[in-house]
C-alpha cells in the first residue's frame, strides 16, 4: 500500500496560469495522497505528512505556500521559499448524522460534505451532482481547487447567495508540525466531537479567527479540508440579451428588478446577474446574462457547446497587444470583434451549476483586474473606465458581477451589495496605462473601493489599511491568535509583507 | 516607388519584425472536456522527426508518471525557427516543441472511517 507522500520536482522558477509573471522559487513539491481506501484514515496521513513538511520548512528557515489551481494573477498566493502543489489531494467526505451539531438543523445527506483542499471546483461539481447536490456558487470557471477559491474571495455573480467563501462552515488548519484545528464559528457551530476525533484536530470555536481564514490566501496556515454547505441538486435557466443601457443601467445601480418589465422573465430578482459593456460600442445596448434557479428535472434541453468553431489562438492576446500598441486606431476593431464571438445571445438555456459554468480554456497572456465597489457606485465607475478606455484605448471589455456581502474579514465583497467591476484584456502598454489611470481615477473622484485578492492590483499597506479599515487589525490578530508563533514566518509571504499584514497598527 | 509605398511598406515591416519574433508559428491544444490536471506546469519536450519521418526522436513520449488517469492535455507548438529549419532542410528535419499535463486521478469518496 502506498503511503502519503512529497515530491521536489525541483522547478525553480514558477508561473501563474495566466503567465502574467514568473516568481522564482527555492522548490515546487508534489503533495501525493497514499492509497488507503479509508477516506479519513489516507486524509489522516496526509495531515501527518504536511506536518513533517511544515516541520522540515522550520528548520531551514523557508516559507510554505500551498498552491491550487494556479489562478490568480498576483503574487499574493506566491512565495520565494516552498511552494506545495495541492491539486493531488482530492478526497471527499460525505458527513453522518452523529458528526453535525443537532443545532444545525435536520440532519439532510450530502448537504455538508468536507472537501480535501485540492478538489476542483471541477470534481466537486462532478461528485456533487452524483449525490444530488450542488454548490451554491463558483467563479466563471472550473479549474480552481476548492481551498483557493475561497481563499481569494472567488465571487460569482449570485445577487443573493454571496462568494464562494460563504458557504464554508468549517475549515481543517495544519498551523505547525504538532498543531492542527478545526476552526469553525462560535455563532454558528456545525461539528460534533466525533467528526473533531475522527481527524484528530484541535476544536477551536470562534467567530473572529473562522470569518480572518476565509480570505487569508494561505497565510492562516496549511488549509487541509474545508467544510462546505451545498445546495440540492438545481438548474439554472439561462438568458444573454443586448439591451439598450438606459433600462439597465437602473439595476446596476440599485439590483432593484422590481420594474424590470424587459428581462426574460419580467420584474422577478434573477439568481444570476451580470452585465457586459463594449466601451467602444454601447449604441447597440450592454450584454445582459441573467439565470433563474429551478429546481432540477431530468429532462431538460442541454446546453450544447460547438468544439469546432473558430476562435482565439493561444497567442493571439500576446500578438493583437503588441499590434495595438502600435496601432491603436484599430482597438475598436477588435474589441467589438472578440466580444462578438465570444458574448453570442443565449435564449432560455438550461443546465446544473457545473454545466453552466464550465471549463475554461485558457487563451495565453490574458490580463485583469477587478475592484469591489458599492453598488450605488456602479455606474459612476463605468463612466470613468468608459472615457479613460478611450484615452488610453484599452483594449478590453468592462464587466460588473454582484453579490451581497461576504463574512470574511478581508473579503473584497465587503458593501452590502458589491458591484465587482471588471477589466480583462492582454498584456500590452495600454492595458498598463488604462488600469493606473482608473485606480488614480478612482481615489481622484473619492469612490471608495476594495481590490480582487487575485487579480491585477497597485496594493501597499496604506492601501489596504484604507480599503479595510480596522478590519486589517482584527484579521492580523486572529492569525496572531491561531498560530504558534514560531510557524508564522513560515506562513508569510513577501506580498503580505508589501501590504501590511503582518502587523499591527499600534503593537 | 512612391515615397507613401515606402513607408507603408516599412510600416508592415515594423510590424513583423516588432510583432513576429516572440511568436509561435502556430500551437494546438488537445484536452477533453473532463479536463483536471494534476499538474502545475507543463512537461515539455522537443521531438523532432527526420528524413522525413523515417526517424523520430524520441521515437515516442512517455510520460511513466501520469499512471492510470492518462493526460489531460497536451500542447503542440512550432515557431519561426523550427518553420524555417523544415525549409531551408527540404523537410528532412522538422522539429515540435510537445508539452503536456497528467490527468488527476478522481477523488476517493465515501463516509467512513
Amino acid at each position: 500500500m502506498a503511503s502519503s507522500r512529497i515530491q521536489a520536482t525541483n522547478i525553480k522558477l514558477l508561473s501563474t496560469i495566466h503567465e502574467n509573471f514568473k516568481q522564482p522559487i527555492d522548490n515546487l513539491f508534489n503533495i501525493f495522497n497514499g492509497d488507503n481506501p479509508n477516506v479519513l484514515a489516507g486524509y489522516n496521513e496526509t495531515t501527518k505528512t504536511i506536518q513533517q513538511f511544515l516541520g522540515d520548512a522550520l528548520q531551514k528557515k523557508k516559507s510554505v505556500r500551498a498552491l491550487g489551481g494556479n489562478w490568480s494573477w498576483t503574487k499574493v498566493g506566491f512565495t520565494k521559499d516552498w511552494m506545495l502543489s495541492t491539486l493531488r489531494l482530492n478526497r471527499i467526505k460525505r458527513t453522518l448524522p452523529e458528526e453535525i451539531e443537532p443545532s444545525f438543523g435536520t440532519f439532510e445527506s450530502d448537504k455538508l460534505v468536507f472537501a480535501q483542499c485540492g478538489c476542483s471546483i471541477q470534481e466537486l461539481n462532478t461528485v456533487l451532482r452524483s449525490l444530488g447536490r450542488s454548490l451554491k456558487t463558483s467563479g466563471a470557471s472550473n479549474g480552481q481547487t476548492i481551498a483557493g477559491l475561497i481563499s481569494n474571495g472567488t465571487h460569482g455573480s449570485a445577487i443573493d447567495t454571496g462568494s464562494s467563501q460563504d458557504y464554508v462552515v468549517g475549515l481543517h488548519l495544519i498551523v505547525g508540525l504538532n498543531k492542527h484545528v478545526y476552526v469553525e464559528r462560535a455563532s454558528r457551530p456545525v461539528v460534533t466531537n466525533v467528526f473533531i476525533q475522527k481527524i484528530g484536530a484541535e476544536h477551536v470555536r470562534d467567530d473572529s479567527i473562522f470569518n480572518a481564514a476565509l480570505v487569508s490566501f494561505g497565510s492562516f496556515g496549511f488549509i487541509h479540508g474545508v467544510m462546505i454547505e451545498t445546495d440540492p441538486l438545481y438548474l439554472l435557466n439561462v438568458f444573454r440579451k443586448q439591451m439598450s443601457g438606459d433600462v439597465v443601467r437602473p439595476l446596476m445601480q440599485s439590483l432593484d428588478f422590481t420594474n424590470a418589465p424587459f428581462l426574460p422573465r419580467p420584474n422577478v430578482r434573477p439568481f444570476h446577474f451580470q452585465v457586459t459593456i463594449n466601451p467602444y460600442d454601447t449604441q447597440k445596448g450592454y450584454y445582459v446574462t441573467v439565470m433563474y434557479k429551478e429546481t432540477y428535472r431530468e429532462n431538460y434541453p442541454r446546453i450544447v457547446t460547438d468544439f469546432n468553431k473558430a476562435g482565439p489562438g493561444e497567442d493571439a492576446p500576446i500578438l493583437l497587444g503588441r499590434i495595438t500598441d502600435i496601432v491603436p486606431q484599430i482597438t475598436p476593431l477588435i474589441v467589438s470583434t472578440t466580444i462578438k464571438s465570444g458574448y453570442a445571445e443565449i435564449d432560455n438555456a438550461w443546465g446544473t451549476h457545473g454545466e453552466v459554468f464550465t471549463t475554461t480554456m485558457l487563451r495565453g497572456k490574458i490580463l485583469s483586474t477587478a475592484m469591489g465597489v458599492a453598488v450605488e457606485n456602479t455606474n459612476n465607475v463605468m463612466d470613468i473606465a468608459s472615457r479613460l478606455s478611450k484615452e488610453h484605448s484599452f483594449v478590453g471589455v468592462f464587466s460588473c458581477r454582484f453579490v451581497k456581502q461576504t463574512f470574511a474579514t478581508l473579503g473584497f465583497t465587503k458593501y452590502p451589495f458589491t458591484c465587482i467591476a471588471e477589466f480583462d484584456s492582454f498584456e500590452a502598454q495600454s492595458t498598463w496605462r488604462f488600469f493606473n489611470a482608473l485606480w488614480k481615477a478612482l481615489d481622484d473622484a473619492a469612490i471608495p473601493y476594495t481590490f480582487h485578492w487575485g487579480k491585477v492590483n497597485n496594493l501597499d499597506a496604506p492601501a489596504v489599511r484604507k480599503m479595510y479599515g480596522n478590519k486589517v487589525d482584527e484579521w492580523i490578530a486572529a492569525r496572531n491568535k491561531l498560530i504558534p508563533k514560531e510557524m508564522l514566518p513560515i506562513f508569510t509571504n513577501e506580498f503580505m509583507v508589501q501590504t501590511g499584514l503582518t502587523n499591527l497598527l499600534n503593537a | 516607388m512612391k515615397k507613401t509605398k515606402l513607408v507603408s511598406f516599412g510600416f508592415c515591416i515594423l510590424i513583423i519584425v516588432y510583432c513576429v519574433p516572440l511568436q509561435s508559428c502556430s500551437k494546438y491544444t488537445v484536452t477533453t472536456t473532463q479536463r483536471d490536471p494534476a499538474d502545475v506546469y507543463y512537461k515539455k519536450k522537443i521531438a523532432a522527426s527526420y528524413f522525413w519521418g523515417i526517424v523520430n526522436k524520441p521515437r515516442s513520449i512517455i510520460d511513466t508518471a501520469c499512471g492510470k488517469t492518462g493526460l489531460s492535455e497536451v500542447k503542440i507548438t512550432s515557431n519561426i525557427g523550427y518553420s524555417l529549419l523544415h525549409v531551408v532542410t527540404l523537410g528532412i528535419v522538422h522539429v515540435v516543441q510537445v508539452e503536456w499535463k497528467c490527468q488527476k486521478e478522481p477523488p476517493v469518496i465515501g463516509f467512513q472511517p
